[in-house]
């Protein structure tokens, strides 16, 4: 009897006590492209930085600010390269958006992006859950042409709302489209 | 009731003391004036101080018997059969023993009358053998099974200490009326005493079934001592599952690169 209950406890602490993760994962899972010279006129592109903090930001110059994690200068090879950065919500950012700024560089330390682009996910955390996004890096040349030092502005960020964002459904490792269901995410169900 | 048993008694007494006092004094003349009135028949006057000794008391325990003081009675008769040896004053105090309900110890003055005068008179032979078969009739048995074989068993009869029987079941003798049986053993592994009560009948037997189980000195689980650290460890033990757990159930960023976010 005394040790039914000690079990009973014991069971009953511990399920009570695990699965209740208070942060979140989200995953980005980021293509790199080979060392280029897309364009004759623009410096050969050796290294990737990536920027990332809480959102929304106010994308520009105003970008640096101090809660800003910064994975690279990352240089680049011969071929395509997969990198992946597990970033870490908790708290209060697990309702809030990430900003991703993709600097491609022509020096090792990054100093002067050639090109940029920036990505804005709505909402990527969802509390115990791991969430995931894949992005195609490669260079375009619309990236080239509305760069700084082409004296335009980047262009706008692309917004990936949270249905955009992977988790809670298994999908044999396929991408879909839409990971909600009549506007709720997967992960939000669960 | 007494009343009755008392005349009966005093005329046996009479009769049994003239014929033993003759036996017990042959050289003395009977001196008939110092007889107790209704007892012409005490033992012989002597010139042997105990022996006169004896006589009185044999005179006083008839009296007293007489009285109904059955108490005074067998201390006066015990003295005179003490000093005199005098198989009547054993007979009175069988008989005074049977007045006081006491049927086992009557029993036993019987047959130590038989044992240590074989040559009794024959009148105060068939009477003794009367009041033996009918006082052995009397005397209740305990049967006590199950009673452990063990060296510190003690056992207790109304309170008083017997020696121990080697055998199995012990039997012990008693007179009828209310008795208790206790058994104790104190030795470890100490067992749990037993004690029995029960109203005994004339002549009853009764069977005493003994269990005494170990007791459970070891049993920590009867410990207050015991829970309280439990409750201590359990709930030291919750907290610090739950700390750990807290910290274990986060998810844990993998990749390449880990950013994380200051909360």
């Amino acid at each position: 009897m005394t040790k039914n209950l000690l079990a009973a406890f014991a069971f009953t602490s511990f399920a009570l006590l695990t699965g209740c993760a208070n942060n979140a994962i989200f995953e980005l899972q980021v293509s790199l492209p080979a060392v280029m010279q897309p364009i004759p006129t623009a410096p050969q592109i050796t290294h990737v930085k990536m920027q990332i903090q809480p959102g929304p930001s106010v994308w520009g110059d105003s970008w640096a600010v101090t809660s800003t994690q910064t994975v690279g200068p990352i240089a680049l090879t011969g071929v395509d390269q997969e990198i992946t950065i597990d970033v870490e919500g908790d708290g209060d950012h697990l309702d809030g958006a990430v900003d991703v700024r993709i600097l491609y560089c022509s020096s090792d330390d990054c100093g002067n992006s050639v090109s940029e682009r920036w990505f804005e996910f709505r909402r990527p955390f969802f509390k115990g859950k791991v969430t995931n996004y894949r992005i195609e890096a490669a260079l375009t040349t619309t990236g080239l042409e509305v760069s700084d030092d082409e004296g335009t502005e980047p262009p706008p960020a692309q917004v990936i709302d949270k249905c955009q964002v992977a988790g809670c459904v298994d999908t044999n490792g396929e991408f879909l489209a839409n990971y909600c269901d009549n506007g709720v995410h997967w992960c939000e169900r669960e | 009731m007494l009343g009755k048993r008392t005349m009966s008694w005093a005329v046996l007494i009479t009769a049994i003391v003239s014929a033993c006092a003759l036996q017990a004094s042959s050289a003395q003349a009977q001196n008939a004036g110092e007889a107790p009135a209704g007892a012409a028949a005490a033992p012989a006057v002597s010139t042997d101080p105990n022996r006169e000794v004896a006589r009185q008391a044999y005179i006083d325990g008839t009296t007293a018997a007489e009285e109904a003081r059955w108490a005074d009675a067998l201390r006066l008769f015990q003295q005179a059969y003490d000093l005199s040896h005098n198989p009547a004053a054993l007979f009175n105090v069988a008989t005074t023993l049977r007045a006081l309900g006491r049927h086992r110890d009557a029993r036993d003055a019987i047959d130590h009358l038989f044992r240590d005068h074989p040559s009794l008179p024959e009148e105060l032979r068939n009477e003794a053998l009367a009041m033996r078969t009918q006082e052995a009739a009397r005397v209740a048995t305990l049967a006590i099974n199950n009673a452990p074989q063990r060296p510190d068993l003690t056992v207790r009869l109304d309170g008083r200490t017997l020696e121990v029987p080697s055998t199995r079941p012990i039997r012990l003798e008693t007179d009828p009326g209310q008795h208790s049986v206790d058994l104790s053993a104190d030795q470890p592994p100490e067992l749990q005493a037993f004690h029995w009560e029960q109203m005994l009948a004339d002549g009853e037997l009764a069977i005493v079934n003994v269990d005494m189980p170990e007791v459970d000195h070891g049993s920590i689980l009867a410990s207050p001592w015991f829970w309280t650290v439990v409750g201590v460890v359990v709930i030291g033990a919750g907290v610090a599952t739950y700390l750990y757990m807290n910290d274990k159930a986060q998810l844990v960023p993998g990749g390449d690169y880990q950013v994380s976010f200051p909360n």
